[in-house]
């Protein structure tokens, strides 16, 4: 993996340089804004269980959904158009430091991205006047639980987006594929589990995949091991088979 | 000296499904040489010069880079070449120093001497001084072209192989790509691949045709002229009444030549003399012509072919091989239903 640091340079300097990230960032911050503005509105008008931030955090699957295909599909899609992965795998690099480095940089976008949101938070605490309801704005636990299923869920995300961006030279293409899949994967699960399953396996599988109660769990300071695992190993097995798909691609 | 070959491929096929690109191509270049890679289009030039830089596997057959198979280690044999693709790809937004930079440093050269690395290149590539800053999508293609040389030069490759390195650039940029050949002979061996005859003829020790996927030809112009244009030509243009003259004096004078009478426009025409021994002297037409004062001659010229000449007579021949085949295989079909119907 010697080769991984200055791919990893290359990728995040393409991402600054890309109209998309902007875009995408400008989108989601946007969109996350208008959000948060309601949901303080909501908490304004009548008294709520949950926090804020928990209520925010509800929402990810939204952004998630366009987010991930814009930072993604220019990655391989591109590269593949233009012609330079050709040049670039003729250098002593292999598939697999490409995809990682390709898969980092755009996770670290995403993260970066995702965290500025926090910010809006910070502007209504300091904006708002001092009360009971301010003080839970900051609410450090639900916000970092929330942040943590955010990363490890956005690992498996941006996984598949690279893995859709290796699938074929259109950005478009790859993009609208990788927003299939997305909602599949998220909303997808949530309707398969309306079908009466039974009580038998199926169903308790089905219940430990959905990313919603996941997220639940977490805001709420519950850290099962069992996501940990399952979006780790789903996004290193995905990122393996973008890798050989661009081995066998070029 | 180094007894091990630059490059050896032996039989190598490559299929597209049903379509073979190519077809138990073989050849070896020695260290050092420039060789031309000749061919119209989709005769495999770019097929094989892909598999040599270990982007594409071969269906079947060997490739090796300096004594290395490129199909086992892969990793090894392109840390010895230096490729540049077929209409050299680049991405846009990049400063010309700062691609060459990222280049050098997956290229494995050494941090210390990346800096003098690019900057070498660079002064070899004409491409120092504010050029240097300028973005990639800036450029002129002849800068492009350079660009994409420069990178292939920075790990010091032991095998430079350049996919039609001249394609769309004028006649200028086509004499500095040249000269960057001719600076590089003897330093690495060079294989590229062009549709410009005369830029191989003035470059390259060894040409290679290759057409419908096999070689059809290979060797230095010289041997190639020799072996595909064995004969001596003689040009001598006349007025188009004194045509039938000159070939009824020439060829009771001298009746080991072949005459071939070739009217151009409304006055004048030119009658070509072919003969197969290479000595043949020139004085022989003069003095043959000379005894008719009635002729005019204005114009006696002998004809040196060119590798144009090698290569259309060599392609024209496989594709003369190829059709003969076919035709020979449909007939045989149509005889064998026709019995089978019978």
């Amino acid at each position: 993996m010697k080769h991984f640091f200055p791919l990893l340079r290359n990728e995040l300097r393409l991402l600054v340089f890309s109209p998309s990230t902007y875009i995408a960032a400008v989108l989601f911050l946007g969109f996350m804004g208008f959000l948060y503005l309601f949901i303080l509105q909501q908490f304004a008008l009548e008294p709520r269980e949950s926090l804020p931030s928990i209520d925010f955090m509800r929402v990810f699957w939204l952004p998630v959904l366009f987010m991930v295909p814009l930072l993604t599909m220019k990655s391989f899609a591109e590269e593949k158009r233009v012609g330079t992965l050709e040049s670039l795998m003729t250098t002593p690099i292999n598939a697999l430091e490409l995809t990682f480095a390709k898969f980092f940089a755009s996770y670290v976008f995403y993260m970066v991205i995702w965290l500025s949101c926090f910010l809006l938070a910070v502007a209504a605490y300091i904006t708002l006047p001092s009360n009971s309801v301010n003080a839970k704005l900051l609410d450090f636990a639900s916000w970092i639980g929330g942040y943590s299923f955010v990363a490890l869920s956005g690992l498996l995300y941006i996984a598949i987006g690279i893995l859709t961006s290796s699938l074929s030279k259109s950005q478009l293409i790859s993009g609208m594929l990788c927003f299939c899949l997305l909602f599949t994967l998220i909303i997808g699960e949530r309707i398969i589990m309306e079908i009466p399953w039974g009580d038998g396996i199926i169903t308790s599988t089905l219940e430990k995949l959905q990313a919603f109660d996941q997220l639940e769990d977490f805001c709420h300071g519950i850290v099962d091991s069992r996501p940990l695992v399952l979006y780790a190993t789903s996004a290193l097995f995905t990122l393996g088979i973008t890798a050989s798909i661009v081995d066998s691609r070029i | 000296m180094n007894s091990v070959p630059a490059v050896k491929v032996d039989h190598l096929t490559k299929h597209y499904g049903a379509v073979a690109a190519i077809d138990g191509v073989s050849f070896t270049i020695q260290a050092g040489e420039v060789v031309g890679f000749l061919g119209p289009n989709g005769a495999g030039k770019s097929t094989t010069m892909r598999i040599l830089a270990g982007i594409m596997p071969a269906t079947s057959g060997r490739a090796f880079v300096c004594g290395t198979s490129v199909a086992r280690s892969p990793d090894v044999t392109k840390r010895y070449i230096g490729y540049m693709p077929e209409n050299n790809p680049l991405p846009d937004d990049m400063r010309i120093c700062e691609y060459l930079h990222f280049r050098a440093k997956i290229k494995e050269v050494p941090s210390k001497y990346i800096k003098t690395k690019v900057q070498e290149v660079m002064e070899l590539c004409d491409l120092h001084h504010r050029t240097q800053k300028r973005i990639i999508g800036t450029l002129s293609k002849g800068y492009r072209q350079r660009v994409g040389i420069a990178d292939t030069l920075l790990n010091d490759p032991k095998v430079v192989i350049m996919d039609e390195p001249t394609i769309g650039l004028d006649p200028h940029q086509v004499i500095a790509i040249r000269r960057l050949i001719n600076n590089l002979k003897g330093r690495t061996t060079i294989i590229f691949s062009s549709h410009i005859l005369p830029e191989v003829e003035a470059s390259c020790s060894q040409v290679i045709i290759i057409n419908q996927g096999r070689i059809v030809a290979q060797g230095s112009p010289q041997v190639l002229q020799e072996k595909f244009l064995p004969f001596t030509r003689f040009r001598v243009v006349t007025h188009l009444q004194d045509m039938e003259k000159v070939k009824d004096l020439l060829s009771k004078n001298i009746p080991e030549i072949q005459l071939c009478l070739n009217p151009q426009g409304e006055a004048w025409g030119e009658v070509i003399l072919e003969t197969e021994d290479k000595q043949f002297p020139a004085e022989r037409i003069f003095e043959v012509l000379r005894v008719d004062e009635s002729i005019k001659v204005l114009e006696i010229s002998k004809h040196i072919p060119t590798l144009e000449n090698v290569f259309l007579s060599a392609t024209k021949k496989s594709w003369k091989e190829k059709t003969d085949l076919f035709i020979r295989a449909n007939t045989l079909n149509l005889q064998r239903n026709t019995k089978k119907s019978t």
